[in-house]
C-alpha cells in the first residue's frame, strides 16, 4: 500500500509536472535562518553564523537533487527529457524526418491496404462467438478436395461424428439455391436463398436483429408451417428495413403455378451475410422449406457445404477421423454411389487461408518487397544522418554523455520517426481502403446491381498488422545505432567526410544494401511486367469464346412455343444481329457447372460411368459464343426431336478419353437422359464433331472434358438466351427484360448481364493483380531511385578529394563522369544478378496466378531492364553532374 | 540522469533517520524541519548529522506514503515554515517499525553476547 500510494503521488508529479521546488526552496531557507539565529544566540558573529549555518545544511543542490528523486520518477523524467530533444533533433532536419517518415508510411500504408484487402477477401473469421472452433468438412474425391455433400449424407454425418455432440456444438448443412418472390407488376424477383439445416444459426451462435431464427427443436414444426430468416440487404432492399416485418408472411414461387406463403420469423445482423466473406444472402430457410415446396427430391444431390462448431473439448483431429470413419462406412454401405469418395475435416481459417491461395501469396510477397525497399530506404538515410553527426557525437562523448545515452537517444529518433509513419501509413491505408473496392472487379453489371458485400475497414487487425510492421522496423533500424560503423570514436573528432576507416567500412555495408535494393526493385519489376501481360492476355487474347458484345438472359425455361415468341420478340430489338439460346452461358456465376453420366461403350476399361460437364444448346449457340467446331461439324436444325441424338464434345475430352484418335462416329451412353426409342435404356449419343476448349466456369481453368448437346434434351427447365448485339449489350438489356416480360412476367430474367462483362468479372483477379502490382511495383521503383540517388550522392562527396586530385593533376571531367558511371554500372550488374535471382524464386511462386504468360519471358524481363536502367540514369544523373562540377581547389582546400 | 552513488551517500541509513523522525513527531506533536533536526541532533547527541539537509527528501517521502502530513504555519519567531504531523497511518508504521527496530536489536545484541564456549 505504502509503495503503492507512494507511486501514484509520484506519476501524478509527473504528470501535472507539478514541482514541491518553490517549497522547498522556503523550507531550506527557513531552516538556515532558524539555525542562524541558533548559532548568532550561542555567540557567533552574524556572517559565521550564516557560514555555519549552510555548512551544517550541508550542499543544497545535492539535497534538490535527492529531493526530486523523491518526487518524481526519474526513469520517465529522463525519457520525456530525450523525447523532447529527439524531437528537437528531427525539427533540425525536416528534409531528412520528412523522407524517412514518408518513405516507411509508403512501405507501412500499401501493405497495410494489401493486408487489409486480403483480410477482408479470405481471412476475416466468420461473425459468431470462437470463430476458431468452427470447422468445414468437405467431401473428397481424387479430383476435388472441397466437395459437397447431400442432405442424407449430412444427416449421416452430423448424427455419428461424436467431436460435435455438445449443447453449442454441432454440424450444419449450408446449401445455395434461388428462390423466386412476385413483384406487383406481376415479375419475379431473384432472391439468394441459403438452404439450411435446422440447426444451423444456434449451432454456429448467430444471433438474429429481429425476432428468432429457427432452431432444431422447431423441426416438425417448420414441416407444416415454413419459414425464412431474412438477410439484412434483402430486408433494407426489398422490405425497406421495416422493423414488424417479423411475423408476417411473405410469398415464394415455383414456376408459374405454385405459390407458397412463408413465415418471417427474423431478420440476421449486417455483420452476418454469409459464410464466405465475399457473399451476401437474402434469404435462409430450413431444408423443411424446400421439402415443403416440392423440391425435396433435390436434397439427395450433393450440393451442401458442411460445417461445424466442435464440442468443448473436441479437437479438430478427432473430427478429421471421425468424419474419415463415416465416410468409408458409406462406401462400403453405398458403394456404388460413394466408392471412391472421402471426408475431410479443416478448421475455418485454414480453408480461408488456403482460399486466398497463391493470389494472396503472391501480392503478400509483393508487398513485403515494398517494405523491404522502404526499410533499406530508410536504414540509409539513417546511416548518412548517423556520419554527418558523428562530428556532434563526439562532441557529447566528450562532455561526458554515455555511449548508452547517445544510443538511447538515437533510438528515440528512430522510434519517433517510426511512430510518425505509422500514423501517416495508417492514413494512406484508410485512403486506399476507400479506393480499393472501386478498382477490383467483385461482380459483372447487371441491369440492377446490387451493392457488393465488400466493405475494406481498416480496423483493429489493420492496425495491430500495421504495428507489428512499424515494430519489426524499429527493429530492424535499432541496428544502426548499435551498430559500430555508427560508433563515434573520441578522436576522431574531424570534419566528417574523410576516409576514415568506419566511413569505409559503412559504405561497403550501403554497398551491399544497394545491390539488394536494385535487385529487389528488378524482381518486383519483372512480376509486375507480367502480371500485367496476364491480365492483357486475359482481355485479349483468344479463349475459346467471342468477345464481341453479347447479351445474357437468364430464365426459367418457356417451353418451345413461348420460348420461339421470346426469339422473335429479341430479334425485333435495334441492333441485334443473332438469338441463340442454352441451359446455361459460359461464365455465368453459377456455382459450378451442369454434369451427367457418361458411358463410353468402346472402352471396357471405364467401367463406371464418368461425370462429365455439358451445356444443351441451340444449333447456332456456339457459333455466336464464338467457340470454334475444329473438327467435324455443328449443330443444324436437324438435329431435333426427330433426328438420331448426337453430341459435340471438347478438345479436352478428345485428349483424355480418345488420345490421338478421331473420335468422330464414335457413340457415348447418356444414362441420365430418356431414351425417346428404347424407354429404360440409356441414351446413345454419335459424336459429330469436337469444339475448341472454352472456360467454363472461370477464364485460365484448366480445361475439363466438355460436352455440347442439343438443346431438346435438357430437362433443366432454365433457359439463358444470347444476344448478340450492334453497341454495347447492356444498352439493349432493359428492352430486352421488357421483350421476356411481354411474353410472361415469370421469364424476368435472374441473370442480365453480358458477356464481356462475364469476362471481365472472370478476369478481375487478373486485373486485381496487375492493378495492385503496378502500384506496388511503381512505389517500390520510386523508393529504389531515391535510395540509388541517396547512396550515389553519398559516394560522390567522400569522393571529392579524390576527383579533386585526379582532376588537378589533369583528368577531364568526362573521365570524372565515366569514373562515376563505371562505379554506378558495376552496382546495377550485380544488383540486376541478385534481382535475377530473386525473380527467378518468385516466377515458381507466380506461375500459377499468370494467364497465358510464361514467367522470366523475354517482354518482362526486357521491359523490367529497360525501366530499371532508365530509373538508374535518372538517380545517378545529379551526383554524376555534381561530381563533374568539383572544382579541384575548392576540393582539396575542404579539408 | 543522477548518479547512483548521490541516493546512496545518507548520513544516517535511511531507515532509521525515518524512524527517528517518526518518532520525534509521536513524542512532540506538530513540528518543523529545523525543529525535528534540532530534537534528532540533541537525542542522538551532534555527533549524527554530517548535512541537517538530508531530512527534507524523508520527510517527503514519509509524507507520500501518508505515513506524515504537512501545513504551512507560523514558526516561534513568526517566520513562515512547514509543520510536520503523524496521521494516523504514521502511528501505525512507527508501532511497527518499532517493533521490527527492536527484534532486530535484540538479534544482534544476542549476537553480541555469544561467546566461543557457549557454541562448543
Amino acid at each position: 500500500m505504502r509503495t503503492l500510494s507512494r507511486v501514484s503521488t509520484r506519476l501524478r508529479n509527473v504528470a501535472t509536472l507539478r514541482r514541491g521546488d518553490a517549497r522547498l526552496r522556503e523550507e531550506m531557507e527557513s531552516h538556515i535562518a532558524m539555525q542562524t539565529e541558533e548559532n548568532i544566540r550561542v555567540g557567533m558573529s552574524a556572517d559565521e553564523a550564516r557560514r555555519q549555518a549552510r555548512l551544517k545544511f550541508g550542499a543544497v543542490e545535492t539535497i534538490r537533487e535527492a529531493y526530486h528523486v523523491e518526487e518524481g520518477l526519474p526513469l520517465i523524467e529522463d525519457l520525456l527529457h530525450d523525447l523532447r530533444h529527439s524531437v528537437r533533433a528531427l525539427r533540425k532536419s525536416p528534409a531528412f524526418t520528412s523522407v524517412a517518415v514518408v518513405t516507411l508510411a509508403l512501405g507501412i500504408g500499401s501493405s497495410a491496404a494489401i493486408f487489409c484487402l486480403m483480410d477482408a477477401l479470405w481471412l476475416h473469421p466468420m461473425h459468431v462467438p470462437h470463430p476458431d472452433r468452427v470447422v468445414r468438412i468437405f467431401g473428397t474425391t481424387k479430383q476435388d478436395q472441397e466437395g459437397e455433400f447431400s442432405y442424407p449424407e449430412y444427416k449421416a454425418m452430423a448424427q455419428r461424428m461424436t467431436a460435435f455432440k455438445g449443447p453449442n456444438a454441432g454440424v450444419v448443412a449450408i446449401g445455395g439455391r434461388g428462390s423466386l418472390m412476385p413483384r406487383p407488376d406481376g415479375t419475379a424477383e431473384l432472391l439468394l436463398t441459403n438452404v439450411v439445416s435446422d440447426n444451423f444459426f444456434t449451432a454456429l451462435g448467430v444471433r438474429p436483429l429481429l425476432g428468432r431464427t429457427f432452431t432444431a427443436q422447431d423441426a416438425e414444426r417448420l414441416r407444416t408451417h415454413p419459414a425464412v430468416v431474412l438477410g439484412y440487404s434483402c430486408w433494407k432492399r426489398d422490405f425497406g428495413g421495416d422493423p414488424k416485418i417479423v411475423g408476417r408472411s411473405m410469398t415464394l414461387l415455383r414456376g408459374k403455378d405454385h405459390r407458397y406463403q412463408v413465415d418471417v420469423w427474423g431478420v440476421l445482423p449486417s455483420s452476418f451475410r454469409d459464410t464466405n466473406p465475399d457473399s451476401d444472402r437474402d434469404i435462409w430457410m430450413p431444408t423443411q422449406d424446400w421439402s415443403f415446396m416440392g423440391r425435396g427430391g433435390e436434397l439427395s444431390y450433393r450440393w451442401f457445404n458442411l460445417l461445424g462448431r466442435l464440442a468443448p473439448h473436441a479437437t479438430v483431429r478427432q473430427a478429421r477421423e471421425q468424419a474419415a470413419a463415416v465416410a468409408s462406412a458409406l462406401a462400403i454401405a453405398e458403394p456404388a454411389a460413394n466408392r471412391g469418395r472421402g471426408a475431410r475435416v479443416a478448421s475455418d481459417f485454414s480453408y480461408r487461408k488456403s482460399n486466398a491461395g497463391t493470389t494472396g501469396l503472391v501480392l503478400f510477397v509483393i508487398a513485403a518487397g515494398v517494405v523491404l525497399l522502404a526499410f533499406v530506404n530508410v536504414a540509409h538515410l539513417l546511416f548518412s544522418r548517423a556520419l554527418n553527426r558523428s562530428s556532434e557525437m563526439s562532441l557529447r562523448l566528450s562532455l561526458g554523455a554515455t555511449r548508452w545515452i547517445i544510443a538511447r537517444q538515437l533510438l528515440l529518433e528512430n522510434f519517433l520517426i517510426v511512430a510518425l509513419s505509422l500514423v501517416l501509413g495508417l492514413g494512406f491505408a484508410v485512403g486506399l481502403a476507400a479506393v480499393l473496392p472501386r478498382l477490383l472487379v467483385l461482380q459483372p453489371a447487371m441491369l440492377e446491381s446490387r451493392t457488393s458485400g465488400l466493405n475494406l475497414h481498416v480496423d483493429f487487425r489493420v492496425f495491430l498488422f500495421a504495428s507489428a510492421l512499424a515494430f519489426i522496423s524499429t527493429l530492424f533500424l535499432a541496428v544502426i545505432p548499435l551498430s559500430r560503423a555508427a560508433r563515434p570514436e573520441l578522436l576522431t573528432m574531424l570534419p566528417a567526410g574523410s576516409t576514415t576507416h568506419t566511413a569505409a567500412r559503412a559504405s561497403r555495408l550501403r554497398r551491399a544494401a544497394i545491390w539488394l535494393q536494385i535487385g529487389i526493385s528488378f524482381a518486383l519489376l519483372v512480376s509486375t511486367a507480367s502480371l500485367v501481360q496476364s491480365f492483357v492476355n486475359a482481355r485479349t487474347r483468344p479463349i475459346g469464346l467471342t468477345r464481341k458484345q453479347l447479351l445474357i438472359a437468364f430464365t426459367q425455361d418457356p417451353g418451345t412455343p413461348l420460348r420461339n415468341d421470346v426469339i422473335a420478340n429479341l430479334r425485333a430489338l435495334p441492333g441485334v444481329q443473332s438469338v441463340a439460346y442454352a441451359i446455361r452461358a459460359p461464365l455465368m456465376p453459377s456455382e459450378g457447372g451442369i454434369a451427367t453420366k457418361v458411358i463410353f461403350p468402346g472402352q471396357p476399361e471405364l467401367q463406371n460411368p464418368v461425370a462429365i460437364k455439358y451445356n444443351a444448346v441451340s444449333p447456332s449457340f456456339l457459333n455466336v459464343t464464338g467457340t470454334r467446331i475444329v473438327r467435324g461439324r455443328g449443330f443444324t436444325a436437324a438435329d431435333d426431336l426427330n433426328g438420331p441424338p448426337v453430341v459435340i464434345v471438347s478438345q479436352a475430352m478428345v485428349r483424355k478419353y480418345w488420345p490421338g484418335q478421331n473420335p468422330i462416329g464414335h457413340s457415348v451412353l447418356l444414362p441420365d437422359f430418356d431414351n425417346v426409342m428404347r424407354r429404360g435404356t440409356p441414351l446413345e449419343a454419335r459424336i459429330i464433331g469436337v469444339a475448341e476448349n472454352a472456360p467454363v466456369n472461370q477464364i485460365g481453368e484448366i480445361s475439363e472434358p466438355y460436352m455440347y448437346l442439343p438443346f431438346h434434351l435438357s430437362q433443366m427447365g432454365e433457359v439463358t438466351f444470347v444476344v448478340g448485339t450492334q453497341l454495347n449489350a447492356m444498352s439493349i438489356a432493359r428492352d430486352a427484360r421488357e421483350a421476356l416480360i411481354h411474353v410472361n412476367p415469370l421469364l424476368d430474367p435472374m441473370l442480365l448481364t453480358s458477356l464481356p462483362e462475364l469476362i471481365r468479372f472472370s478476369a478481375g483477379d487478373y486485373q486485381m493483380m496487375a492493378e495492385l502490382a503496378t502500384a506496388l511495383g511503381l512505389i517500390g521503383l520510386v523508393l529504389t531511385v531515391i535510395g540509388l540517388y541517396g547512396f550515389l550522392a553519398f559516394l560522390v562527396t567522400q569522393r571529392q578529394r579524390e576527383i579533386g586530385i585526379r582532376m588537378a593533376l589533369g583528368a577531364s571531367r568526362e573521365a570524372t563522369v565515366n569514373l562515376i558511371a563505371r562505379d554506378v554500372v558495376r552496382i546495377a550488374v550485380i544488383g540486376l544478378a541478385i534481382g535475377l535471382v530473386l525473380a527467378l524464386a518468385g516466377a515458381r511462386l507466380e506461375v500459377a496466378v499468370l494467364f497465358d504468360v510464361r514467367p522470366l519471358d523475354a517482354l518482362s524481363l526486357s521491359s523490367a531492364l529497360a525501366i530499371l536502367a532508365s530509373a538508374v540514369l535518372v538517380a545517378a544523373w545529379l551526383p554524376a553532374r555534381r561530381a563533374a562540377a568539383v572544382e579541384p581547389m575548392e576540393a582539396l582546400r575542404a579539408e | 540522469m543522477v548518479p547512483n552513488s548521490m541516493k546512496t551517500k545518507k548520513d544516517v541509513q535511511p531507515g532509521t533517520l525515518a524512524l527517528m523522525v517518526l518518532k520525534t513527531l509521536d513524542v512532540l506533536g506538530s513540528l518543523h524541519g529545523y525543529g525535528i533536526a534540532r530534537r534528532i541532533e540533541q537525542i542522538s547527541g551532534d555527533a549524527l548529522f554530517v548535512n541537517q539537509g538530508t531530512l527534507y527528501p524523508v520527510l517527503l517521502r514519509l509524507e507520500q506514503e501518508g505515513a506524515i502530513a504537512s501545513e504551512w504555519g507560523p514558526s516561534e519567531n513568526n517566520r513562515r515554515a512547514r509543520f510536520y504531523r503523524l496521521t494516523r497511518a504514521g502511528y501505525k508504521l512507527l508501532e511497527t517499525e518499532k517493533r521490527d527496530w527492536e527484534q532486530t536489536a535484540a538479534i544482534i545484541a544476542r549476537f553480541f553476547e555469544v561467546k566461543a564456549e557457549d557454541l562448543a
